[in-house]
């Protein structure tokens, strides 16, 4: 991997490339800024594969990577009022993946429940929505994320535990 | 309504796994198969570079007299454009429906007795669309519809409704809901325009605006995102819906009640707007 070699190269990106997007894309909101910061992140993991530590999750690093990407991209941008919008198709082109069941009902009242979590996440402020995305899309634990959000593991529990509660409103609220 | 920024009350811990087990069941987002594939080569090549930021990975870096072709090249269409609108639309330039979001997965769409496949029957479909007949989502697809440049309208699961039928010169456009949930954007094209969507109990009329109509098993909602639209009950008096608000009508209920659009609703209609103003902008290079 760290010579560059193709093969290892194409490995390491089938086996995030389609994770990574995702997360990236749910922090990012529109397709456009997902697809730049995540060429931005494969850049930047080219240009630094020395610096992987083979004893680690590759995936773990690449999701740091995203991370600092997408910081730098909102330092740079004057995009934040667009940044919570997504296109519906694509909430529909992704909740159709786990649509597939025989019951119809089931898969309809599945994908309407997708939907209203995609739309309260994309809602969330970034300061709640980044320990959620990385807690429960990137799996990290809340040392990890502590270090990622450069802030203390109880600190970094509470934001997540804050982000739930609001999601938890937003959901709750939009119930008849 | 709720502000996402303010704090709210702690989840007990039971709830916070619930919470966290329902998102670790979202399916993730399938990036556009061609960014992936071309990442992929670069990537594994070496020829991976940084994007240029704001402008979406789809696009290839632009040299000097490429630019200066893009901006002859869009002199000329804003050229064409300007012509154009100097003359009457004919039969043949009057926009046509366009089916949207259908993605690769087939969906059933009832017409009367027949039913249609999508997308095998799009054209079909799109014909159906421009005559004015009422149709029926029969499956769990969501179809964005655009009638080029005058108005997208999203259909949901189980929706019955007429869209308006494409007309060249008319500047009125009228349209059903029978059941289920629509929303609708108008769009660049439609200024001078009126449109209005009848559904049990009322009759919404537009002159450019985003908004929702959703016609309950016994109720019937409207909800203005932007702009502003005129309800007219089918007993009682008119009255503007501004944005931001929701009417809501019980079947049987001697009044309406007005009240703010939730949280939820207005993401869904923001994103429906982003994506039917994404669908009018001119394609850039790419």
């Amino acid at each position: 991997m760290r010579s560059r070699h193709p093969e290892a190269l194409g490995l390491l990106f089938d086996r995030y490339f389609d994770s990574l997007y995702s997360f990236v894309r749910r922090l990012v909101g529109r397709r456009e800024l997902a697809e730049d910061v995540t060429q931005d992140v494969f850049y930047r993991a080219y240009r630094s594969i020395e610096s992987i530590d083979p004893t680690r999750d590759p995936g773990a690093w690449l999701v740091t990577i995203a991370v600092n990407a997408c910081r730098d991209h909102w330092r740079r941008s004057d995009t934040r009022a667009g940044r919570h919008s997504r296109p519906l198709e694509e909430f529909e082109a992704a909740s159709r993946l786990a649509s597939d069941g025989p019951d119809p009902e089931e898969s309809l009242r599945l994908r309407r429940r997708h939907e209203e979590l995609e739309a309260a996440l994309a809602a969330l402020p970034e300061s709640l929505r980044l320990p959620i995305l990385l807690r429960d899309f990137a799996g990290f634990d809340h040392a990890d994320i502590a270090g990622i959000l450069e802030t203390t593991p109880d600190a970094a529990r509470k934001r997540y535990s804050r982000g739930l509660a609001a999601l938890a409103a937003l959901l709750t609220e939009d119930r008849p | 309504m709720t502000d996402p920024t303010r704090e709210p009350p702690a989840l007990p811990e039971w709830r916070e796994k619930e919470l966290a087990n329902e998102l670790h069941e979202l399916p993730g987002t399938p990036a556009d198969p061609e960014f992936r594939e071309r990442l992929r080569r670069n990537f594994v090549s070496g020829a991976v570079g940084a994007p240029r930021h704001g402008q979406g990975g789809h696009r290839r870096p632009t040299t000097g007299w490429l630019r200066g072709l893009g901006l002859a090249a869009a002199a000329v269409a804003l050229l064409a454009i300007g012509l154009s609108l100097l003359r009457p639309r004919t039969e043949a330039e009057a926009p046509r429906w366009s089916t949207h979001a259908s993605g690769a997965q087939a969906s059933r769409i009832r017409i009367g007795d027949r039913v249609l496949t999508l997308p095998a029957d799009t054209r079909e479909f799109a014909a159906a669309l421009d005559a004015g007949i009422a149709f029926t989502i029969e499956d769990t697809l969501t179809l964005d519809l655009v009638l080029g440049r005058l108005m997208s309208v999203q259909v949901t699961p189980g929706t019955s409704v007429r869209l308006p039928a494409r007309s060249p010169g008319t500047q009125s456009l009228a349209g059903d809901l029978l059941a289920g949930e629509i929303r609708v954007s108008t769009g660049p094209d439609f200024a001078g325009r009126t449109l209005s969507f009848h559904a049990t109990g009322a009759e919404v009329l537009v002159r450019g605006t985003t908004f929702a109509v959703i016609r309950g098993a016994d109720s019937t909602c409207v909800c203005v995102y932007e702009g502003r639209v005129d309800i007219h009950p089918d007993s009682g008096a008119a009255a503007p819906l501004d944005a931001g608000l929701r009417w809501i009508h019980a079947d049987g209920a001697p009044e309406a009640r007005t009240e703010p659009i939730t949280p939820m609703e207005a993401m869904k209609l923001q994103m429906f707007r982003d994506a039917a103003i994404e669908r009018t902008r001119p394609a850039g290079p790419r």
